[in-house]
Protein backbone atom coordinates (compact mmCIF):
# COMPACT_ATOMS: atom_id res chain seq x y z
CA UNK A 1 0.00 0.00 0.00
CA UNK A 2 1.06 3.11 -0.88
CA UNK A 3 1.21 6.04 1.22
CA UNK A 4 0.16 9.57 -0.02
CA UNK A 5 1.28 12.81 0.82
CA UNK A 6 -1.73 12.98 3.15
CA UNK A 7 0.21 10.75 5.62
CA UNK A 8 3.83 12.99 5.34
CA UNK A 9 1.10 15.59 6.40
CA UNK A 10 -0.65 13.99 9.21
CA UNK A 11 2.86 13.07 10.41
CA UNK A 12 4.28 16.37 10.16
CA UNK A 13 0.87 17.94 12.11
CA UNK A 14 0.60 15.31 14.61
CA UNK A 15 4.28 14.20 15.47
CA UNK A 16 5.10 16.87 17.99
CA UNK A 17 2.20 16.52 20.19
CA UNK A 18 2.50 12.18 20.15
CA UNK A 19 6.28 12.96 20.89
CA UNK A 20 5.34 15.32 23.77
CA UNK A 21 2.64 12.56 25.37
CA UNK A 22 5.47 9.75 25.12
CA UNK A 23 7.51 11.66 26.28
CA UNK A 24 5.73 12.46 29.40
CA UNK A 25 4.76 8.80 29.40
CA UNK A 26 7.76 7.27 29.66
CA UNK A 27 10.29 10.14 31.22
CA UNK A 28 12.55 9.23 28.94
CA UNK A 29 13.26 10.96 24.98
CA UNK A 30 15.05 8.11 23.63
CA UNK A 31 12.11 5.71 24.14
CA UNK A 32 9.34 8.43 23.46
CA UNK A 33 10.90 8.63 20.40
CA UNK A 34 11.10 4.94 19.16
CA UNK A 35 7.02 4.82 20.78
CA UNK A 36 6.50 7.59 18.51
CA UNK A 37 7.96 6.34 15.56
CA UNK A 38 6.47 2.57 16.13
CA UNK A 39 3.26 3.68 16.56
CA UNK A 40 3.45 6.03 13.15
CA UNK A 41 4.29 2.57 11.90
CA UNK A 42 1.33 1.45 12.85
CA UNK A 43 -0.96 3.82 11.60
CA UNK A 44 0.65 3.46 8.13
CA UNK A 45 0.05 0.05 7.98
CA UNK A 46 -3.38 0.62 8.25
CA UNK A 47 -3.61 4.37 6.74
CA UNK A 48 -5.92 3.48 4.00
CA UNK A 49 -8.49 1.07 6.66
CA UNK A 50 -8.65 4.07 9.28
CA UNK A 51 -12.23 5.97 9.00
CA UNK A 52 -12.21 8.79 10.31
CA UNK A 53 -9.48 10.59 12.09
CA UNK A 54 -6.17 8.91 12.41
CA UNK A 55 -5.06 11.15 15.62
CA UNK A 56 -6.80 9.05 18.11
CA UNK A 57 -5.46 5.94 16.08
CA UNK A 58 -1.97 7.26 16.64
CA UNK A 59 -2.70 8.37 20.19
CA UNK A 60 -3.96 5.39 21.30
CA UNK A 61 -0.98 3.30 19.56
CA UNK A 62 1.11 5.54 21.66
CA UNK A 63 -0.41 4.72 24.98
CA UNK A 64 -0.53 0.88 24.17
CA UNK A 65 3.39 1.30 23.36
CA UNK A 66 4.08 3.06 26.73
CA UNK A 67 2.41 0.44 28.22
CA UNK A 68 5.06 -2.34 26.87
CA UNK A 69 7.51 0.28 27.85
CA UNK A 70 7.22 0.41 31.57
CA UNK A 71 6.04 -3.04 31.72
CA UNK A 72 9.13 -4.04 30.02
CA UNK A 73 11.10 -1.78 32.22
CA UNK A 74 9.57 -2.97 35.63
CA UNK A 75 11.56 -6.54 34.17
CA UNK A 76 14.57 -4.65 34.18
CA UNK A 77 17.12 -3.51 36.71
CA UNK A 78 16.01 0.13 37.06
CA UNK A 79 17.43 2.86 35.23
CA UNK A 80 18.31 6.66 36.65
CA UNK A 81 15.31 8.20 35.56
CA UNK A 82 15.65 10.69 32.52
CA UNK A 83 13.71 13.27 33.95
CA UNK A 84 16.50 15.48 34.89
CA UNK A 85 17.07 16.16 30.91
CA UNK A 86 13.31 17.14 30.72
CA UNK A 87 13.41 20.31 28.98
CA UNK A 88 16.87 22.16 28.38
CA UNK A 89 15.87 25.95 27.66
CA UNK A 90 14.68 28.27 30.38
CA UNK A 91 16.98 26.68 33.43
CA UNK A 92 16.09 29.28 36.06
CA UNK A 93 12.32 29.33 35.33
CA UNK A 94 11.33 26.30 35.26
CA UNK A 95 13.66 24.74 37.26
CA UNK A 96 11.31 24.22 40.42
CA UNK A 97 8.43 22.98 38.36
CA UNK A 98 10.80 20.40 36.10
CA UNK A 99 12.38 19.77 39.99
CA UNK A 100 9.18 18.94 41.59
CA UNK A 101 6.57 18.58 39.15
CA UNK A 102 7.80 16.35 36.97
CA UNK A 103 9.10 13.55 39.26
CA UNK A 104 6.02 13.84 40.86
CA UNK A 105 3.95 13.05 37.87
CA UNK A 106 6.36 10.45 37.36
CA UNK A 107 5.98 8.69 40.27
CA UNK A 108 2.67 8.37 39.61
CA UNK A 109 1.08 4.86 38.62
CA UNK A 110 0.94 4.19 34.82
CA UNK A 111 -2.57 4.63 34.14
CA UNK A 112 -3.04 7.74 36.61
CA UNK A 113 -0.68 9.37 34.89
CA UNK A 114 -2.00 8.32 31.68
CA UNK A 115 -4.71 10.02 32.64
CA UNK A 116 -3.65 13.24 34.12
CA UNK A 117 -1.38 13.37 30.80
CA UNK A 118 -4.54 12.75 28.36
CA UNK A 119 -6.58 14.76 30.18
CA UNK A 120 -4.82 17.85 31.24
CA UNK A 121 -1.96 17.99 28.49
CA UNK A 122 -3.71 17.28 25.41
CA UNK A 123 -6.94 18.55 27.18
CA UNK A 124 -9.00 15.38 26.22
CA UNK A 125 -12.33 15.15 27.33
CA UNK A 126 -13.39 12.42 30.07
CA UNK A 127 -15.13 10.31 27.38
CA UNK A 128 -12.40 10.91 24.97
CA UNK A 129 -9.58 9.81 27.86
CA UNK A 130 -11.77 6.39 28.38
CA UNK A 131 -11.65 5.80 24.89
CA UNK A 132 -7.74 5.88 24.19
CA UNK A 133 -7.11 4.19 27.27
CA UNK A 134 -9.83 1.29 26.94
CA UNK A 135 -11.71 1.85 30.16
CA UNK A 136 -14.62 3.11 32.03
CA UNK A 137 -16.04 6.92 32.29
CA UNK A 138 -16.01 6.17 36.09
CA UNK A 139 -12.26 4.48 35.77
CA UNK A 140 -10.64 7.80 34.11
CA UNK A 141 -12.92 9.65 37.20
CA UNK A 142 -11.45 7.54 39.74
CA UNK A 143 -8.03 7.29 38.44
CA UNK A 144 -8.16 11.46 38.05
CA UNK A 145 -9.27 11.42 41.70
CA UNK A 146 -6.49 9.51 43.31
CA UNK A 147 -4.26 10.59 41.08
CA UNK A 148 -4.57 14.46 41.78
CA UNK A 149 -4.70 13.12 45.70
CA UNK A 150 -1.09 11.96 45.24
CA UNK A 151 -0.13 15.07 43.02
CA UNK A 152 -1.27 17.24 46.12
CA UNK A 153 0.88 15.46 48.75
CA UNK A 154 3.93 15.04 46.58
CA UNK A 155 3.96 18.70 46.25
CA UNK A 156 4.51 19.34 49.66
CA UNK A 157 6.50 22.76 49.16
CA UNK A 158 3.91 24.56 47.24
CA UNK A 159 4.42 28.17 47.63
CA UNK A 160 7.56 27.53 45.79
CA UNK A 161 6.60 25.96 42.98
CA UNK A 162 3.49 28.72 43.27
CA UNK A 163 5.89 31.42 43.15
CA UNK A 164 8.10 30.44 40.35
CA UNK A 165 5.10 29.64 38.59
CA UNK A 166 3.68 32.66 38.71
CA UNK A 167 6.92 34.54 38.30
CA UNK A 168 7.27 33.36 34.61
CA UNK B 1 -3.99 23.45 50.74
CA UNK B 2 -4.20 23.48 46.32
CA UNK B 3 -7.51 23.14 45.30
CA UNK B 4 -8.12 20.65 42.44
CA UNK B 5 -8.36 23.57 40.18
CA UNK B 6 -5.19 25.16 41.10
CA UNK B 7 -3.68 21.77 40.29
CA UNK B 8 -5.19 20.93 37.20
CA UNK B 9 -4.22 24.65 36.11
CA UNK B 10 -0.79 23.74 37.30
CA UNK B 11 -0.43 20.35 35.19
CA UNK B 12 -1.55 22.17 32.36
CA UNK B 13 0.87 25.15 32.45
CA UNK B 14 3.53 23.22 33.83
CA UNK B 15 3.42 19.99 31.18
CA UNK B 16 3.10 22.52 28.18
CA UNK B 17 6.12 24.08 29.56
CA UNK B 18 8.06 21.11 30.42
CA UNK B 19 7.98 19.62 26.87
CA UNK B 20 7.51 23.08 24.97
CA UNK B 21 11.26 22.55 23.71
CA UNK B 22 10.40 18.86 22.40
CA UNK B 23 10.18 18.51 18.78
CA UNK B 24 10.44 15.37 16.45
CA UNK B 25 13.44 14.97 14.53
CA UNK B 26 12.72 16.68 11.05
CA UNK B 27 13.36 13.66 8.97
CA UNK B 28 10.72 11.73 10.69
CA UNK B 29 8.61 11.47 7.71
CA UNK B 30 11.01 9.77 5.97
CA UNK B 31 12.02 7.47 8.67
CA UNK B 32 8.62 6.30 9.25
CA UNK B 33 8.33 5.81 5.16
CA UNK B 34 11.85 4.06 4.87
CA UNK B 35 11.04 1.68 8.21
CA UNK B 36 7.34 1.22 6.40
CA UNK B 37 8.57 0.38 3.01
CA UNK B 38 11.17 -2.08 4.92
CA UNK B 39 8.76 -3.86 6.82
CA UNK B 40 6.63 -4.67 3.66
CA UNK B 41 9.06 -6.33 2.16
CA UNK B 42 9.70 -8.24 5.07
CA UNK B 43 5.74 -9.16 5.54
CA UNK B 44 6.09 -9.97 1.47
CA UNK B 45 9.03 -12.13 1.74
CA UNK B 46 7.55 -14.28 4.78
CA UNK B 47 4.21 -14.25 2.84
CA UNK B 48 5.57 -15.96 0.15
CA UNK B 49 8.22 -18.18 1.56
CA UNK B 50 6.15 -19.39 4.54
CA UNK B 51 3.36 -21.00 2.25
CA UNK B 52 5.46 -22.38 -0.16
CA UNK B 53 7.47 -24.73 3.05
CA UNK B 54 4.38 -24.96 4.88
CA UNK B 55 2.82 -27.05 1.83
CA UNK B 56 5.94 -28.53 1.36
CA UNK B 57 6.70 -29.60 4.85
CA UNK B 58 2.65 -30.53 5.32
CA UNK B 59 2.94 -33.12 1.96
CA UNK B 60 6.12 -34.93 3.12
CA UNK B 61 8.12 -34.75 0.11
CA UNK B 62 10.50 -32.21 -0.18
CA UNK B 63 13.64 -31.74 -2.42
CA UNK B 64 16.42 -30.45 -0.94
CA UNK B 65 19.10 -28.95 -3.82
CA UNK B 66 22.26 -28.98 -3.62
CA UNK B 67 25.04 -27.95 -5.51
CA UNK B 68 22.41 -24.75 -6.41
CA UNK B 69 23.74 -21.76 -5.34
CA UNK B 70 20.47 -19.91 -5.84
CA UNK B 71 18.93 -22.31 -3.25
CA UNK B 72 19.66 -21.38 0.26
CA UNK B 73 17.38 -22.11 3.48
CA UNK B 74 17.34 -18.14 4.32
CA UNK B 75 15.44 -17.21 1.06
CA UNK B 76 13.53 -17.95 -1.88
CA UNK B 77 14.64 -19.76 -4.76
CA UNK B 78 15.18 -17.84 -7.93
CA UNK B 79 17.21 -18.70 -11.25
CA UNK B 80 20.05 -17.69 -12.16
CA UNK B 81 22.48 -16.90 -14.87
CA UNK B 82 23.97 -20.70 -16.36
CA UNK B 83 27.49 -21.28 -15.56
CA UNK B 84 30.35 -20.91 -17.71
CA UNK B 85 31.52 -25.13 -17.32
CA UNK B 86 29.07 -28.05 -17.65
CA UNK B 87 28.44 -30.20 -14.60
CA UNK B 88 31.09 -32.98 -14.80
CA UNK B 89 29.01 -35.90 -12.60
CA UNK B 90 29.02 -39.24 -13.74
CA UNK B 91 25.86 -39.38 -13.71
CA UNK B 92 24.95 -36.77 -15.24
CA UNK B 93 22.67 -37.41 -17.87
CA UNK B 94 23.69 -37.97 -21.49
CA UNK B 95 21.06 -36.42 -23.51
CA UNK B 96 21.07 -34.00 -26.19
CA UNK B 97 21.02 -30.49 -24.47
CA UNK B 98 17.82 -28.20 -24.77
CA UNK B 99 19.06 -24.79 -25.38
CA UNK B 100 16.54 -22.50 -24.63
CA UNK B 101 16.45 -24.13 -20.62
CA UNK B 102 19.17 -22.25 -18.15
CA UNK B 103 21.60 -24.88 -17.99
CA UNK B 104 22.40 -24.35 -14.86
CA UNK B 105 23.40 -28.18 -12.98
CA UNK B 106 20.53 -27.49 -10.47
CA UNK B 107 20.41 -30.98 -8.93
CA UNK B 108 18.35 -32.22 -6.28
CA UNK B 109 17.91 -34.80 -3.30
CA UNK B 110 14.17 -35.99 -2.03
CA UNK B 111 14.19 -35.51 1.40
CA UNK B 112 11.54 -38.30 2.63
CA UNK B 113 10.62 -36.92 6.44
CA UNK B 114 8.16 -38.40 8.34
CA UNK B 115 4.76 -37.50 7.19
CA UNK B 116 1.07 -39.12 8.11
CA UNK B 117 -1.59 -39.81 5.26
CA UNK B 118 -3.62 -36.39 4.41
CA UNK B 119 -7.33 -37.41 6.09
CA UNK B 120 -9.19 -37.43 2.79
CA UNK B 121 -6.97 -39.60 1.00
CA UNK B 122 -7.54 -42.54 0.13
CA UNK B 123 -7.54 -45.21 2.70
CA UNK B 124 -5.65 -47.79 1.26
CA UNK B 125 -2.62 -44.86 1.47
CA UNK B 126 0.21 -46.05 2.63
CA UNK B 127 1.12 -44.30 5.41
CA UNK B 128 3.57 -42.72 6.07
CA UNK B 129 3.49 -42.32 2.49
CA UNK B 130 6.70 -40.98 2.32
CA UNK B 131 8.10 -43.81 3.56
CA UNK B 132 6.30 -45.93 1.73
CA UNK B 133 8.43 -48.57 -1.28
CA UNK B 134 5.26 -49.22 -3.25
CA UNK B 135 3.98 -47.08 -3.98
CA UNK B 136 6.87 -44.89 -4.10
CA UNK B 137 5.94 -41.49 -3.67
CA UNK B 138 3.63 -39.31 -1.27
CA UNK B 139 0.07 -37.88 -1.60
CA UNK B 140 -0.88 -34.44 -0.89
CA UNK B 141 -4.78 -32.67 -0.93
CA UNK B 142 -5.21 -29.36 -2.59
CA UNK B 143 -8.31 -28.57 -4.56
CA UNK B 144 -10.76 -30.85 -2.85
CA UNK B 145 -8.67 -33.95 -4.29
CA UNK B 146 -5.82 -35.66 -3.18
CA UNK B 147 -3.38 -35.97 -5.46
CA UNK B 148 -0.49 -38.96 -5.52
CA UNK B 149 2.90 -37.96 -6.82
CA UNK B 150 5.13 -41.16 -7.39
CA UNK B 151 8.53 -40.65 -7.08
CA UNK B 152 11.12 -42.52 -9.13
CA UNK B 153 14.30 -42.30 -10.71
CA UNK B 154 15.67 -42.29 -14.74
CA UNK B 155 19.29 -42.71 -15.72
CA UNK B 156 18.33 -40.39 -18.91
CA UNK B 157 15.09 -38.13 -19.28
CA UNK B 158 13.23 -39.09 -22.93
CA UNK B 159 14.33 -37.25 -25.64
CA UNK B 160 11.08 -35.50 -26.64
CA UNK B 161 11.09 -34.09 -23.19
CA UNK B 162 10.55 -30.29 -23.36
CA UNK B 163 11.84 -27.74 -20.26
CA UNK B 164 9.68 -26.70 -17.69
CA UNK B 165 10.43 -23.44 -17.00
CA UNK B 166 9.30 -22.96 -12.93
CA UNK B 167 10.78 -19.89 -11.26
CA UNK B 168 13.65 -20.73 -8.92
CA UNK B 169 13.96 -24.33 -10.11
CA UNK B 170 16.02 -24.54 -12.90
CA UNK B 171 16.53 -27.53 -14.81
CA UNK B 172 13.67 -29.03 -14.90
CA UNK B 173 11.59 -31.24 -17.94
CA UNK B 174 8.60 -32.75 -18.37
CA UNK B 175 6.63 -34.80 -20.89
CA UNK B 176 2.75 -35.45 -20.76
CA UNK B 177 1.65 -38.62 -22.21
CA UNK B 178 -1.73 -40.72 -21.84
CA UNK B 179 -2.46 -38.14 -18.76
CA UNK B 180 0.44 -38.68 -16.98
CA UNK B 181 2.69 -36.05 -16.78
CA UNK B 182 5.77 -36.90 -15.55
CA UNK B 183 8.34 -34.24 -14.03
CA UNK B 184 12.48 -34.86 -14.51
CA UNK B 185 14.45 -33.16 -11.81
CA UNK B 186 18.04 -33.95 -12.15
CA UNK B 187 18.92 -35.57 -8.70
CA UNK B 188 22.21 -35.04 -6.64
CA UNK B 189 22.89 -38.46 -5.27
CA UNK B 190 20.12 -40.31 -7.75
CA UNK B 191 21.88 -43.66 -8.61
CA UNK B 192 20.68 -42.97 -12.00
CA UNK B 193 20.62 -39.33 -12.54
CA UNK B 194 17.10 -38.13 -12.47
CA UNK B 195 14.19 -37.77 -9.99
CA UNK B 196 11.07 -38.56 -11.54
CA UNK B 197 7.76 -37.21 -10.72
CA UNK B 198 4.61 -38.99 -12.31
CA UNK B 199 1.39 -36.68 -11.33
CA UNK B 200 -2.00 -37.01 -13.35
CA UNK B 201 -2.09 -34.13 -15.78
CA UNK B 202 -4.79 -32.20 -14.40
CA UNK B 203 -2.81 -32.62 -11.03
CA UNK B 204 -1.11 -28.86 -10.76
CA UNK B 205 2.60 -29.09 -11.60
CA UNK B 206 3.39 -25.88 -9.95
CA UNK B 207 1.99 -26.86 -6.66
CA UNK B 208 3.96 -30.32 -7.14
CA UNK B 209 7.36 -28.38 -8.19
CA UNK B 210 7.21 -25.95 -5.57
CA UNK B 211 7.72 -28.69 -2.95
CA UNK B 212 10.97 -28.55 -3.56
CA UNK B 213 12.11 -26.03 -1.13
CA UNK B 214 15.44 -25.52 -0.03
CA UNK B 215 16.49 -27.60 2.99
CA UNK B 216 19.78 -28.70 5.18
Amino acid sequence: MNLGSDFDEFVRDSSPALLRTAYLLTGDRGHAEDVVQTALLQVARKWRRIHGEPAPYARRAVINLTKNHWRDRFRRPPESTAIAELGSGRPDADLSLRQVLLPAVMDLPVRQRAVLVLRYFQDLSVEQTAAALDCSIGTVKSQTHHALTKLREALDDPTELKENDHAH
Amino acid sequence: MRTDDDLTTLLRRGLTRATADLDPRPDLVHVVRRRHARARRRRLTVGVAVPAAALAAGSGLALAVHDAPNHSPSRTAVAVPPPSTPATRASAPRTTPVRSVPTKSASYRVVLSNHSTPANCPANATAPVSKSANPAGVWFFTNGQCVFVGVGGAETKPADAVPLHIKGYPGLYSTLENGVRTIYAPGIGHPRGWWVLKMPATAPQDMAVRLIVPAN
